[in-house]
């Protein structure tokens, strides 16, 4: 039971992360039919950003973390000026190129200026853990949890009472009809490369934070956040969170559970565990959990 | 009391000259059209599919780009001022809101998140607020259901949600395209009527529609178009009272298929007639 519980935490704090960075895959493809592979490259960028500022500058950690944040906000809308903007009307697999090659380029171009070796981000919970009763539950899983949340209420509050929310998600919905209102498609590209880029940040900075550190390889989890995009269903917020959090939540199970029941799926099952959920969801569900039946009067 | 020396001297509030539009440079859309409307008018554009009516109002939206279409020639004028080269976000703050054909409303969103849309470009909050109350008043149905999504109104009420999003977009001139499109009988009367009240309370309404009887009812002025050229135009009685305009767009008659500008040519050969193009 003490177990469960526990798995269940550190399931929820990996889910919140996926959650992240499955949001800014929805909401850039809401707005531009885009699936953005280059999501990672900035879950990467977010967490060593954070790095230098705190380690090297020796900048307080909250500063270094949200100055991180808005530099990743800040980059969403330039690699979409720069580079998508001229791929608009290309094939949908050519713009998918485009992001899968930027991703390399930046995978490779980090370790290149901050190298291989991990390094410790300097937050200030470290690696430590408190004990509930008999469960014992990371610091960072318990900051990851509360910072999530927050972000995400703050984002769905956007959508659901500014005024540049209605406009996403107008534009999500019928783009010419939303130009007719005079809402600038532009903007609200703008406005969701902003949003998917500092999501992303504030992914890599949990992921990199406590025990796990900064390294290269956290780019990762944006292989494991796509699934949870795809069974959420891609055009759907919630279903963002919800495919964030099962997919994580399945994945730590797995991890803890199978070695001991299963072992002969061997030791690392647990890494392709998305994908085995992505697809048994698919199968019932097509659209994904939240994806769009398009509302239509019957 | 409305022709065209009338409108000229009141000054036009749309005023198209000579306009030209291509389609990717191959398709020749609208060649050479005139057209006018004053201040407090109801002007109905007819014309078959594929006339040029669409066209004609992206022209005028800012939408052409959108489709890869382009002016390439003519004037486009707002109360004085040119409309060519603005984007559908300054067309819509100069005063030209649109009812899209079809529709278009957000089928998600909910009645009152699709009227919101329409006043996106206002900041003036006291003003929206009376325009949320004046077209909840000329709509009532939408009062009562503006917690509803839009997707799973009929198709009446989504035609009432669509010209109420544009009305909050607070316009001069408003523009229908095709309103009464799918509609049962009943409700294309209602939609009319609601036309005439808007126009009553101060805004001018451009109306294109195949449904010729229906428009030419409310309107002061008429337009044919024809594979993009204004082939007829003139005041609504007198285009009703017109036999070809009876015989293309009312169904009255047998020589269904023959365009204004063949039956025009073979009446030159006769006598003077209406002024065609």
């Amino acid at each position: 039971m003490e177990q469960l519980l526990q798995l269940l935490v550190a399931g929820l704090a990996l889910g919140a992360r996926y959650a992240l960075v499955t949001l800014g895959f929805v909401v850039i493809f809401r707005a531009t039919g885009v699936i953005n592979f280059a999501q990672g490259s900035l879950v990467l960028l977010g967490a060593y950003l954070t790095y230098q500022f705190a380690g090297p500058w020796q900048w307080p950690f909250l500063l270094a973390a949200i100055t991180s944040v808005i530099a990743c906000g800040a980059c969403g809308p330039v690699i979409e000026r720069l580079l998508l903007r001229r791929m608009v009307g290309r094939p949908a697999f050519a713009v998918i190129m485009v992001t899968l090659g930027l991703l390399i380029v930046i995978e490779q171009a980090v370790p290149t200026m901050w190298g291989q070796d991990p390094k410790n981000m300097g937050d200030p919970w470290g690696i430590d853990t408190v004990q509930a009763g008999a469960v014992t539950v990371a610091v960072r899983d318990l900051w990851t949890l509360g910072l999530t949340a927050l972000a995400i209420a703050g984002v769905f509050g956007f959508f659901r009472y500014s005024r540049y929310g209605l406009a996403m998600r107008a534009t999500a919905l019928d783009q010419e009809a939303a130009q007719a209102q005079g809402i600038s498609v532009r903007r609200v590209v703008a406005l969701s490369w902003t949003i998917a880029g500092a999501a992303a940040a504030l992914a890599g900075i949990t992921v990199a934070s406590g025990e796990a550190g900064v390294s290269p390889s956290i780019s990762q989890i944006a292989l494991a956040a796509f699934p949870a995009a795809i069974l959420g269903g891609l055009d759907s917020p919630y279903g963002a969170i919800a495919g964030g959090l099962v997919i994580g939540v399945s994945q730590t199970l797995t991890a803890g559970y199978q070695p001991d029941h299963a072992a002969w799926l061997g030791d690392n099952f647990h890494v392709i565990m998305p994908y085995v959920v992505m697809i048994a969801i698919l199968l019932v569900r097509p659209y994904g959990l939240f994806g769009t039946r398009e509302v239509e009067r019957a | 009391m409305n022709d065209h020396r009338g409108t000229t001297e009141r000054g036009a509030l749309l005023s198209l000259d000579g306009l030209e539009v291509r389609y990717g440079g191959a398709i020749h859309a609208l060649r050479g059209v005139r057209l006018e409307i004053s201040d407090g008018e109801i002007v109905a554009v007819l014309g078959t599919n594929g006339a040029g009516k669409t066209t004609l109002l992206r022209a005028l939206t800012g939408l052409l780009p959108a489709h890869k279409g382009h002016i390439t020639g003519g004037t486009l004028t707002l109360a004085g001022t040119s409309l060519l080269g603005l984007d559908p976000a300054d067309v819509v703050r100069r005063g030209i809101a649109q009812v899209m054909e079809g529709r278009r409303v957000f089928a998600e969103l909910t009645v009152e998140e699709n009227l919101r849309t329409g006043a996106f470009t206002r900041a003036d909050k006291r003003a929206v607020a009376a325009d949320f109350d004046r077209v909840y008043s000329l709509f009532p149905i939408l009062a009562e259901r503006r917690r509803a999504t839009a997707g799973y109104l009929s198709g009446g009420e989504q035609q009432m949600v669509a010209i109420a999003r544009a009305l909050l977009a607070g316009p001069r001139l408003l523009i229908l395209d095709e309103p009464s499109l799918g509609l049962a009988p009943a409700m294309v009367r209602r939609i009319r009527d609601n036309l005439t009240e808007i126009n009553r309370q101060g805004t001018t309404v451009l109306l294109v529609e195949q449904n010729a009887r229906m428009a030419l009812s409310i309107a002061d002025r008429g337009y044919v178009l024809e594979t993009g050229r204004v082939v007829l135009d003139g005041p609504a009685a007198t285009l009703l009272a017109d036999p070809e305009v009876q015989r293309l767009y009312l169904g009255i008659g047998e020589r269904e298929g023959v365009s204004i500008r063949e039956l025009a040519r073979q009446r030159r050969a006769e006598q003077q007639g209406v002024v065609s193009r």
